[in-house]
């Protein structure tokens, strides 16, 4: 049934990203013919296609940030609307459970902000800007190579070293998702009349967006201070894995924890209107 | 014929009001119950614990012989008093729906009925007037082939024509395998249609009788027994 | 047919008496299928329970007859039918004699009365 589930969650959810999608890489496109039309061309059309140029990669940037944002409002709303609202009385009455509807939005959530950086390197790389600034595909492979055998060379696995830092990636991504999720269940497993639920929802998460940070800084603080101040060059590439590890790990807790929140609420504490 | 709906010592607080105080039921297949009480008695709650939207605090409840949970919910067809489909949806959209996550759901008896209601299929939800959005989810919970059916005030807000399709629907949907329970305060439209009347007030279950009985003893309809009983 | 039920005499006598009336009227006559339980019910928008039970009951008074496969049947029972007619006569009558009590009339002028209004259109 989660299949199911991710189905139609990423139906609800595709329509609106797709027009974005859309819009995003178009802009690419235009900024791509815009920067050709202004190298080929000299004089006024020229210096026209240049201002156009710097237009539409304006605007380009501008949707970047778009997609980023609409795709955080989409995910939340779906998730408050169709959990904890009136679409609420469908869902949970589904032979599913909770854990499924759960990780249905968890798992399309990671799903559009996977394919939300797939599509702005994708329009990046269509829109030829990388190339302007220097960043070749072979500068980047070159860059690369480098780190690797920098890293050898300080006997650490760069291509390991890689992998934890894509780990630590999606691992944040999980976490965040998760504690905004976490912060609707709780705002909405309040009742009372004149209860706003949202504004709720809001103030936790404000809340656990600094506890949060203080975990960070305070794990930080009692590595570094464990580990002395004292750092030598050969071991930095080892310190700042460890400490790339222990944010792995707190991040993975609180994954945990937030997870458990809003499954734990939505099994016993539903409290639809 | 079993029991279609058990429920042991059930208790719901909300902090320190009580919602349902220590019910104790149990409703046989092939029978058509009416829940009936004033509102906050109850009676959404109780339908609320079996359909699984909520937890008791206290006692057991069993649908099908089984507990509330994934299984229970297989063999339950619940219509609360809301809309539950997102507006956008087309009709169409939500018979696949159904289809893909009920078993037991005819695709043909559904549109069949909404053909009869002249409802387009490719009319998005938002478009239909209240009654009409009504009468879609009805059919949808009326077109599964259920073991329980909990319809919570299906006649509310709804024109007496739209109360007879909705009776008429209960009626042709009968089987003596499932059973069927329905809240309501519009008492004197249903009561020919039930087997057996639940009063509850204040979260009690103060009477549980077949209408006939309540008729024969008492000489009253159950709606001038209800008056009675429940004046204020 | 035509279904009228009122709320305070259970609802399963009330079928009875209806069919006794429709088979005493000729409206049903000897032979005559009726509809399934489940038809009857939703037609006449009651609980197919209770239309059960009125079958049965007519049933056991010998008014219908069911065969397994064929579905239920009024009887074919002339006695029952006349008898029936009978019943029902006697009921209206003692109905309206009540009636003209009631209002104050002895027998002699509701016999009057009622060869009066015989012909008339009412």
């Amino acid at each position: 049934m989660l299949d199911k589930l991710i189905k139609y969650d990423l139906k609800a959810g595709g329509r609106i990203i797709s027009v974005i999608y859309l819009f995003m890489l178009l802009c690419a496109v235009f900024v791509r013919i815009t920067g050709m039309l202004s190298n080929a061309l000299d004089g006024f059309i020229g210096n026209a296609m240049g201002y156009l140029w710097m237009f539409t990669m304006f605007i380009m940037i501008l949707s970047v940030v778009a997609v980023c944002v609409v795709t955080l409002v989409l995910i939340l709303l779906r998730y408050r609307n169709n959990l904890l609202r009136d679409e609420g009385y469908l869902m949970h009455t589904l032979p599913v459970s909770a854990v499924s509807l759960y990780f249905s939005k968890i798992i399309t959530s990671l799903i559009f902000f996977i394919g939300d950086i797939a599509v702005i390197i994708l329009s990046f790389i269509i829109s030829g800007i990388p190339a302007e600034f220097g960043f070749t595909w072979d500068s980047f492979v070159k860059m690369l190579t480098t780190f690797h055998y920098g890293a050898k060379e300080y006997g650490v696995n760069g291509t390991l070293y890689i992998i934890v830092i894509i780990v630590l990636f999606i691992i944040c991504l999980y976490e965040s998702i998760s504690q905004f999720f976490a912060s609707i269940n709780i705002g909405y497993s309040i009742s009372g009349k004149g209860v706003n639920r949202d504004l709720i929802s809001v103030a936790v998460y404000i809340a656990t967006y600094i506890i949060l940070q203080v975990v960070m800084v305070f794990a930080i603080f009692a590595t570094v201070f464990m580990h002395g101040f004292d750092v030598p060059e050969t071991e930095m590439l080892n310190y700042t894995g460890l400490l790339l590890v222990i944010t792995i790990i707190l991040m993975s807790v609180f994954s945990v924890i937030y997870s458990t929140i809003s499954i734990k609420l939505m099994q016993k504490k539903l409290n639809l209107e | 014929m079993g029991n279609i709906l058990e429920c042991h010592n059930l208790t719901k607080k909300y902090g320190s009001k009580v919602a349902l105080d220590n019910i104790s039921l149990s409703i046989n297949s092939g029978k058509i119950t009416g829940l009936l009480g004033p509102n906050g008695s109850g009676k959404t709650t109780l339908i609320k614990i079996a359909s699984g939207i909520l937890s008791a605090s206290e006692g057991e409840v069993m649908a099908g012989g089984n507990r509330i949970g994934v299984e229970s919910k297989k063999i339950v067809s619940y219509l609360p008093e809301r809309p539950y489909f997102s507006p956008g949806m087309k009709v169409s959209e939500t018979i696949k729906f159904f289809k893909d996550f009920y078993s037991d759901f005819s695709e043909d008896a559904a549109a069949e009925m909404l053909k009869s209601l002249e409802i387009k299929m490719d009319a998005r939800i938002r478009t239909l007037s209240k009654g009409n959005r009504e009468k879609v989810q009805l059919v949808l919970v009326m077109s599964r082939k259920a073991k329980l059916y909990l319809l919570d005030e299906p006649m509310g807000g709804v024109d007496p024509a739209a109360r007879d399709f909705i009776l008429k629907t209960i009626l042709m949907n009968y089987n003596e395998e499932a059973g069927v329970i329905i809240s309501t305060h519009l008492i004197s439209d249903v009561e020919k249609v039930l087997d057996d009347v639940i009063f509850i007030r204040n979260g009690k279950m103060i009477l549980h009788e077949s209408v006939d009985q309540i008729r024969s003893e008492k000489g009253k309809s159950v709606d001038a027994l209800f008056r009675e009983v429940f004046a204020c | 047919m035509e279904w009228k039920f009122n709320n305070d005499t259970p609802i399963y006598q009330q079928i009875m008496e209806q069919i006794k009336a429709m088979i005493a009227t000729g409206r049903l006559k000897a032979g005559d299928k009726l509809p399934s339980v489940r038809e009857l019910a939703v037609e006449a928008g009651v609980n197919p329970n209770t239309m059960q039970k009125a079958m049965s009951e007519l049933e056991r008074e010998g008014l219908l007859c069911s065969r397994r496969t064929s579905g239920r049947f009024v009887a074919k029972n002339p006695e029952k039918a006349n008898s029936l007619q009978e019943e029902l006569m006697i009921e209206c009558i003692k109905e309206f004699i009540e009636s003209m009590k009631k209002l104050g009339y002895s027998a002699g002028d509701s016999i009057n009365l009622v060869e009066k209004y015989w012909d008339a259109d009412i």
